[in-house]
């Protein structure tokens, strides 16, 4: 075990967290590592803000090759997730900014990260527990209540590809599958308390800034409704303005139920909102089911993402039932609907593509039943949850037709198949430097129908408000890439940068901050350069796993099949946004990094490492 | 029969997120109906209060970006835009997160 400061030089360069992550994990790993196998590294990295007064700086990444969107199940390709909670804070605390975590232990093992000192545990008697439990041990031997924990469960522990890990109730570091590199490991969790001072540049004026923008923040319209209805207040808007899934309107005939899931049902089971360390928004309803059949169920959630995935999208309207999944997923340590895999085998059974012979019962649209014991299949690998626990690679075990009922984006499968109608949140996925993510560079703003000359004021050139135009939607995703890339490294919270409201803190407001913390005083040109270099080691990293050319930021064939008679104007439409897209990374027409570029973004070096 | 064709100019009004929680309410029915949104906006006010008011609209008098008023699909992002005779209306917050990337 060995420690050691973090180069200033790397601070330069890409201040912290997913920044420095990505720069470990291009330097750490080759084409050839086993996402799975002992050197693929575990990369836990604070943001430079982690922990301080400031924008939801509760925030940090967990960094490794992705075990679930590779091109064979032994080959790896970008993984990164970015978490909230307390623990990310409280390792800033114990004196830590960043772990890497390589090798693979013969027997379960926990670290226990305490001031200045880490320490390799046994975790024999964790392993097999649930995220919930494990943390409530681990607390419990401590002796002390405020260590935090992150763990993975039992779905990390048996490889499942849609592992994650949680830490708190809910607060996940999914996306990647980074839950089962961690399995692959025997790493249960990690333990921190911290009791370190922080030195900051200028304490009182920070404190007093932090004062003064939260005060502000808390006084907008668009934190009160977050911090009242949390995430699942997009279920209605989403419906209404069209930009939501088809999932989400009910299929044809259950449209009335499916309004059961709209956030307004959640407010009898609510005991109140919680929030990640410091932060002005309250965002996650603390839930309490007191009757029925689910009576006891307490948890946290769910977002909106858990009432679409295991509840819309799986024809579950029942409110009650969706809730208790989502904290069964949380406590097994998966994603929700197992990453889409759910949904997926559920349309496979409907179409007759498998039967009871394969999955050994019956699998219906909103059984909630059958989704409770798959759920559980999945995460313990057990019958034809072992299949499904695959995630795309499945379909090496699945009948050939069953590749159509998935779309793929650089190796990532995603089981959406509609039409999008945002033409810039369409962009931001198909270009994303994590597959197929619908966060890396979303341009949440667009739907809000700001008029011409808001958008001028914010982005300094024509955007077109309609939310299916195209005129400045990929100047537009390129701005919020580098907005949110700068946003992590610093490791604030993206609800409280320009994502759903422009009035939200961004650059002038990291400025100051990074400046009475650090006493650096960058200007946003200088910010967005380090943006630039964080989003093009992740290109360059996309390509040495073979998906980081124009070839790859397309939309999936699926896609295109459902879109019909459109899909050839649209097509054409988004090649031309691809070529403005590159021009303002200046990147080549291909989508590589160009030399120059490279060059002038210092990272020359990481263009010869082996594979890319 | 005259009855009947005042009824079917009625609107109605369904209310989502913060909104409801300050009118109580989570529809209602106007009759005779708003012809545009600055009408709908005075309309509410004088039945719940200028609160409405300083809800949905901005520092400056304008729609709050908060917030999206809309028919049948379409967003309505002006005081001055007209709503037809006999449709609904939803006012919802809106935000653009939460979801998942499957």
């Amino acid at each position: 075990m060995a420690q050691e400061e973090v180069p200033m030089e790397w601070r330069q360069k890409f201040l912290g967290a997913r920044g420095i992550n990505m720069f470990l994990l291009a330097t750490l790993t080759d084409a050839t590592t086993n996402p799975l196998g002992p050197d693929n590294p575990l990369i836990v990295g604070l943001g430079l803000l982690t922990g301080l007064p400031g924008f939801g700086t509760g925030r940090f990444n967990i960094t490794a090759l992705s075990p679930a969107t590779g091109s064979t199940p032994y080959s790896g390709n970008i993984g990164d997730s970015n978490v909230g909670g307390h623990v990310g804070p409280e390792l800033k605390y114990a004196g830590f900014d960043h772990l890497v975590i390589r090798g693979q232990s013969s027997v379960p093992v926990y670290l226990v990260v305490a001031n200045d000192n880490i320490e390799i545990r046994d975790a024999s008697h964790l392993w097999g527990k649930d995220t919930w439990e494990t943390q409530q041990i681990i607390k419990r031997e401590s002796g002390d209540e405020r260590t935090r924990v992150i763990c993975i469960g039992p779905a990390g522990e048996n490889l499942v590809r849609m592992a994650c890990f949680i830490t708190g109730l809910k607060d996940a570091a999914g996306g990647s599958g980074l839950g089962s590199v961690a399995g692959a490991k025997r790493l249960k969790a990690i333990a921190v308390r911290g009791t370190k001072d922080v030195s900051v540049a200028y304490p009182k004026e920070l404190v007093e800034y932090f004062s003064e923008q939260t005060k502000r923040l808390m006084s907008q319209k668009w934190v009160k409704a977050l911090g009242y209805l949390g995430t699942p207040l997009r279920m209605t808007a989403a419906k209404v303005g069209g930009w939501g899934e088809a999932a989400e309107f009910g299929v044809e005939g259950r449209v009335e139920e499916a309004e059961g899931l709209n956030a307004e049902k959640l407010l009898p089971y609510s005991l109140g909102m919680s929030a990640c360390l410091g932060c002005a928004i309250h965002c996650r309803h603390r839930h309490l089911i007191k009757e029925g059949r689910y009576a006891g169920t307490r948890g946290e959630g769910p977002e909106y993402g858990a009432l679409v995935g295991q509840g819309a999208a799986l024809r579950n309207y029942d409110i009650e039932s969706v809730t208790y999944l989502n904290d069964l997923c949380n406590r097994l340590g998966m994603e929700v609907n197992a990453g889409g895999m759910l949904s997926f085998a559920i349309e496979l059974f409907e179409s007759g593509l498998i039967g009871i012979e394969e999955t050994g019962r019956p699998l219906k649209w909103g059984d909630r039943d059958t989704i409770e014991v798959l759920t559980q299949d999945i995460a313990y690998r057990r019958g034809f949850g072992d299949v499904l626990a695959e995630g795309k690679f499945a379909l090496d075990r699945l009948p050939p037709e069953a590749r159509r009922y998935l779309g793929f984006i650089k190796g990532a499968a995603t089981s959406r198949r509609e039409w999008k109608t945002v033409t810039s949140f369409v962009l931001s996925q198909l270009t994303a430097s994590l597959p197929a993510h619908v966060y890396r560079s979303r341009p949440g703003i667009d739907i809000l129908g700001l008029p011409a000359g808001a958008l001028k004021a914010l982005y300094g050139r024509y955007v077109d408000p309609d939310i299916k135009g195209y005129q400045g939607k990929a100047f537009m995703v390129w701005w919020h890439e580098l907005l949110y890339a700068i946003c992590d490294a610093l490791g604030c919270c993206r609800f409280l940068t320009v994502f759903n409201s422009p009035h939200a803190p961004q650059y002038e407001e990291y400025r100051e901050l990074l400046r009475l913390t650090t006493g650096w005083d960058l200007s946003i040109p200088k910010l967005q350069e380090i943006a630039e270099r964080i989003y093009t080691v992740e290109r360059l990293l996309l390509g040495r796993f073979g998906v980081g050319m124009r070839k790859d930021d397309r939309m999936p064939e699926i896609w295109l099949e459902v879109a019909g008679s459109e899909a050839a104007e649209s097509k054409a439409k988004f090649e031309e946004l691809l070529d403005e897209y590159y021009q303002l990374h200046s990147w080549d027409q291909n989508g590589i990094p160009t030399p120059e570029t490279l060059e002038r973004l210092g990272i020359v070096d990481l263009a010869s490492l082996k594979g890319t | 029969m005259f009855h009947e064709a005042l009824k079917e100019m009625a609107i109605t009004i369904k209310v989502f997120g913060m909104l409801r929680s300050i009118l109580g309410e989570a529809s209602l029915v106007l009759d005779p109906p708003p012809a545009t949104v600055h009408q709908l906006l005075n309309e509410l006010s004088v039945r719940y209060g200028e609160r409405v008011r300083e809800e949905l609209l901005d520092e400056g008098g304008n729609l709050d970006y908060a917030y999206g008023i809309f028919v049948a699909g379409e967003k309505l992002n002006n005081l001055s835009a007209k709503i037809e005779d006999g449709v609904e209306v939803v006012i919802a917050s809106i935000i653009a997160g939460g979801d998942h990337s499957y």
